[in-house]
């Protein structure tokens, strides 16, 4: 069964570009919409594998739409590809369930690799996503009053990433580690998981705090 | 709320749809309400000089009736009136003429009661005088001249009123006094009418910015009326509780009692000048130099009334050029310059006379030397009110509230002329014969002036900087609109095409190849020039995203944190030519198609740059051979660099490889700690 793909794009030129290679490449694409709205709205009938998923849209903030996907359906894959350079929103937006991120400028080949591994349920880590990341520890580490749930990463993990951000691929990683690619795999997802189990976490405790827990 | 802004606004008033038809009253009002000083000052009122104050120390008990106690807080009680009720100060200074008018006709044997005759003096004074520094305040908003000619004749009006008469009690001529007063407290009242009708809603630019900043209004009500207030505690210090105080016998009081006048003066300087602290700095350091010239005054005008007794209207006459004199220089545009070469001119006509009296003035009363003292008194007079009036105008931008200024600059110069006072041989010095030892005065006018000078120039400086500042805000706010303003299409469009360019391109053989790698570098370029806009013109901390995300080309990924990366600017370029440094090192020896990977990463203490390529690489000699072979590329631009701002730079290479340099800065560099 092909994987289905639903493409999210106020850009007409590049959403339709994004569909042909899709198609092209064998995925079904059941949906392809321009604004936040309406990709929430079509979702549960489009049922996607794999969201790609530009942040920049019209109506809503890209966080927003990804969380709002991910609360309808917990299995949905999102891949952000974006041509813009605001990473705290590139941030935010993995933090709330995205499982990559791309820029737009990225080859052909590479964008598909990077939707075959979306829709497998691994993390695709650029560079710049691991420079993200790696930030992100950082910030909480030297929060004034650091919560006793915040994330670290540890040792090993800290290195891996900072070889994606330096450009490494995961099998480089693998050789100078001399470990596996599946380990240097589990490791970028679990700097990953943590992140997104913190932020869950997070919004959690503030609806309970701001006494939202029972709305919505 | 822009920082600053405050300020701004202040020093550029909304422009006045009728300028002179406002000011007019004003001025007129101003002139009025010093012709109600004039004829309070040569009534038995205390002298302005020593802020309504005189020595207490004489006397052996302390006020006992209700009544005394009233008499002591009537200036407290004017002056609080008067300080909240500034903008309304037209009406204040009518009510100050109109309580004028029973010391007048006490002076003409027409009784109004014992409470009136003693209530109505002080309260018409202390209300006059911050009124009028109210209407100087309001003045200066429109023309800073006007302001500071009004402020220049409250002490000059004070001069003349003190030439006249009693106080300095050589030119009395009976009989004459009370027609002359009836004609100021009427020429005044009649002077006063326009403002009244014009400012009949009040006058909002009177109480300065106190008026808009309730903190403020508080502390300069406070400030004011508890230095009026000051009477009550001194008032507890006579002879026999000031022997308790200072452990000795009473009749060492009366033997020494300079010394006790001292220490009162003493007391009243130290809490006047907490008091002054309290309404802000620049009022006390306007309130201090508008002391010392009032301190300063005293003695030469002594000298001078003196020797001119004979003369009969030659005093006031030479008071009131004097005070006109001191009012036009505070009133010009060069007033800051004028008041300083005027006290300069004074000091060195009481040097002179200090000199060719052989070190005893005084002579030049015994003999009646005419000119001489015309001399002093006009250059001393002169000197004395354009400090005073150049005060309020370099106050006022800086939200100092010139009204204040009377009553905290009156007690200060109480409490230094009762610590001159034993220099000077006088222990009632109103009363006293003339001093021999102006040289004090001689010194404290051009310390005056010189302070002055320094004031305004600090006001100077902080309005510059003030402006900077604004100047600064207005430009990076107009960019960040303006790359806000171009981002948006930017982000829509052209990126997003140049990011199709780069992706289809490359997929058309070797010239679309071409194309693709122009228009990604495009792309970098573009996105590095938007977010080049955001954070630029910080001076301190420099965020390092920005310049580095400049940096980004084909071929080369810079890799940020969503979060500032600071360092101090300087620290901030070193790195970033470092990093180039390290990047051309990549394009000449690392291979023609090499990539480069930039990561910035914050850390604990510092900053962490990498940058890795993955091209040829070299074994680990090559540097040091390139520093001997004298090609410092390396070594000097980037070692050195880091090394010079307490970092470290380590490089790391294999043949086939590729290099990997990393730079770790200190946030603050140890060296200049």
């Amino acid at each position: 069964m092909p994987v289905r793909v639903m493409v999210v794009d106020d850009h007409p030129i590049w959403r339709d570009a994004v569909v042909r290679d899709l198609a092209e490449a064998g995925y079904h694409v059941t949906a392809a919409v321009g604004d936040g709205g309406q990709a929430i709205r079509v979702a549960p009938a489009a049922r996607p594998d794999v969201v790609v998923l530009d942040l920049q849209l019209g109506d809503l903030p890209g966080v927003e739409v990804i969380r709002r996907l991910v609360a309808t359906d917990p299995t949905v894959r999102v891949l952000i590809l974006s041509a813009s350079g605001e990473q705290q929103d590139v941030l935010d937006a993995v933090k709330a369930g995205a499982l990559g991120y791309l820029v737009k400028s990225a080859g052909r080949a590479e964008f598909l690799d990077a939707v075959v591994r979306t829709a497998a349920g691994d993390p695709v880590f650029t560079p710049g996503l691991a420079g993200l990341v790696l930030g992100e520890y950082h910030r909480l580490a030297v929060e004034p009053v650091p919560a006793a749930d915040t994330p670290r990463l540890t040792g090993r993990e800290t290195e891996v990433l900072r070889l994606v951000a330096q450009g490494l691929s995961y099998k480089q990683i693998a050789e100078r580690l001399v470990v596996s690619h599946r380990t240097v795999q589990n490791h970028v997802q679990n700097t990953l998981g943590k992140l997104q189990l913190h932020n869950r976490v997070e919004l959690t405790r503030y609806a309970i705090e701001q006494g939202l827990d029972h709305e919505a | 709320m822009i920082p600053g802004m405050e300020t701004l606004r202040a020093r550029a008033p909304a422009p006045d749809p009728a300028p002179t038809s406002r000011k007019l009253p004003a001025v007129l009002a101003g002139v009025g309400g010093c012709l109600f000083l004039v004829a309070a000052t040569s009534t038995n009122v205390p002298s302005f000089l020593t802020g309504g104050m005189y020595s207490t120390v004489f006397s052996n008990y302390a006020p006992s009736t209700l009544l005394e106690w009233l008499y002591l807080a009537v200036p407290a009680a004017a002056t609080a009136c008067g300080l909240y009720l500034l903008r309304w100060w037209p009406y204040l200074l009518a009510a100050a003429g109109l309580l004028a008018v029973p010391g007048v006709l006490a002076e003409w044997g027409i009784s109004t009661g014992m409470v009136i005759e003693g209530f109505a003096p002080p309260a018409s004074f202390y209300l006059a005088v911050v009124a009028l520094l109210a209407c100087a305040q309001g003045l200066v908003r429109t023309t800073a001249g006007w302001g500071a000619a009004v402020a220049a004749l409250v002490l000059g009006s004070c001069l003349v009123g003190s030439a006249m008469t009693h106080v300095l009690p050589w030119g009395t001529v009976p009989g004459t006094v009370p027609a002359w007063q009836i004609a100021l407290l009427g020429v005044g009242l009649a002077g006063l009418a326009p403002a009244v009708w014009f400012h009949r809603r009040g006058d909002s630019a009177a109480a300065g910015s106190a008026g808009s900043r309730p903190g403020e209004r508080v502390r300069v009500i406070v400030a004011g009326t508890l230095a009026a207030a000051m009477r009550i505690p001194l008032s507890l210090l006579t002879a026999p509780s000031l022997a308790h105080l200072l452990g000795v016998s009473w009749s060492a009081i009366y033997r020494h009692n300079f010394a006790t006048g001292a220490v009162i003066g003493a007391i009243a300087l130290v809490a006047v000048f907490l008091l002054a602290a309290l309404a802000g700095l620049w009022p006390l350091a306007g309130a201090l130099i508008a002391a010392a010239a009032q301190v300063a005054v005293v003695a030469p005008a002594l000298l001078a009334v003196s020797a001119l007794n004979l003369d009969g209207l030659a005093p006031w006459l030479a008071a009131l050029a004097g005070a006109a004199l001191g009012a036009a220089a505070a009133g010009s545009r060069l007033r800051l310059p004028l008041a300083a070469t005027l006290t300069l001119l004074a000091a060195t006509a009481l040097v002179i006379a200090y000199g060719a009296t052989t070190g005893d003035p005084e002579k030049l009363a015994e003999q009646h030397t005419t000119i001489p003292a015309v001399l002093i008194l006009v250059l001393c007079a002169a000197a004395a009110t354009s400090v005073v009036g150049s005060v309020v105008p370099t106050l006022a931008p800086r939200g100092a509230v010139p009204a204040v200024l009377g009553p905290l600059a009156g007690v200060l110069a109480f409490g230094g002329l009762e610590l001159t006072s034993e220099s000077y041989g006088l222990s009632n010095y109103a009363y006293s014969p003339v001093t021999s030892q102006v040289i004090i005065s001689a010194v404290l006018l051009p310390v005056a002036g010189i302070a002055l000078c320094g004031m305004g120039f600090a006001q100077l400086l902080a309005a510059r900087r003030a402006e900077r500042k604004q100047a600064e805000q207005i430009r990076r706010e107009a960019a960040e609109a303006e790359r806000d303003r171009l981002a948006r299409p930017i982000h829509d469009g052209v990126l997003q095409v140049l990011a199709l360019v780069q992706r289809q391109g490359a997929e058309l053989g070797p010239r679309g190849g071409e194309l693709a790698a122009l228009a990604g570098e495009q792309e970098a370029a573009l996105r590095g020039l938007l977010a080049g806009g955001a954070d630029a013109g910080r001076d301190e901390a420099e965020d390092l995203r920005a310049p580095l995300k400049a940096l980004a080309a084909s071929g080369v990924e810079v890799v940020t944190p969503a979060q500032p990366v600071e360092l101090p600017a300087a620290t901030a370029a070193e790195v970033i030519a470092a990093v180039r440094a390290a990047l051309d090192n990549v394009r000449e020896h690392a291979g023609a198609d090499a990539h480069a990977w930039v990561l910035l990463e914050n850390e604990r203490d510092g900053v962490r740059v990498t940058v890795r390529d993955d091209g040829v690489g070299f074994p680990p000699q090559r540097p040091a051979e390139a520093a001997e072979a004298g090609r410092l590329g390396i070594a000097q631009s980037m070692r050195g660099r880091i090394a010079d701002r307490g970092g470290t730079t380590t490089i790391d290479s294999r043949p086939g490889e590729g290099t990997t340099v990393e730079f770790r800065v200190p946030r603050v560099p140890p060296a200049r700690r």
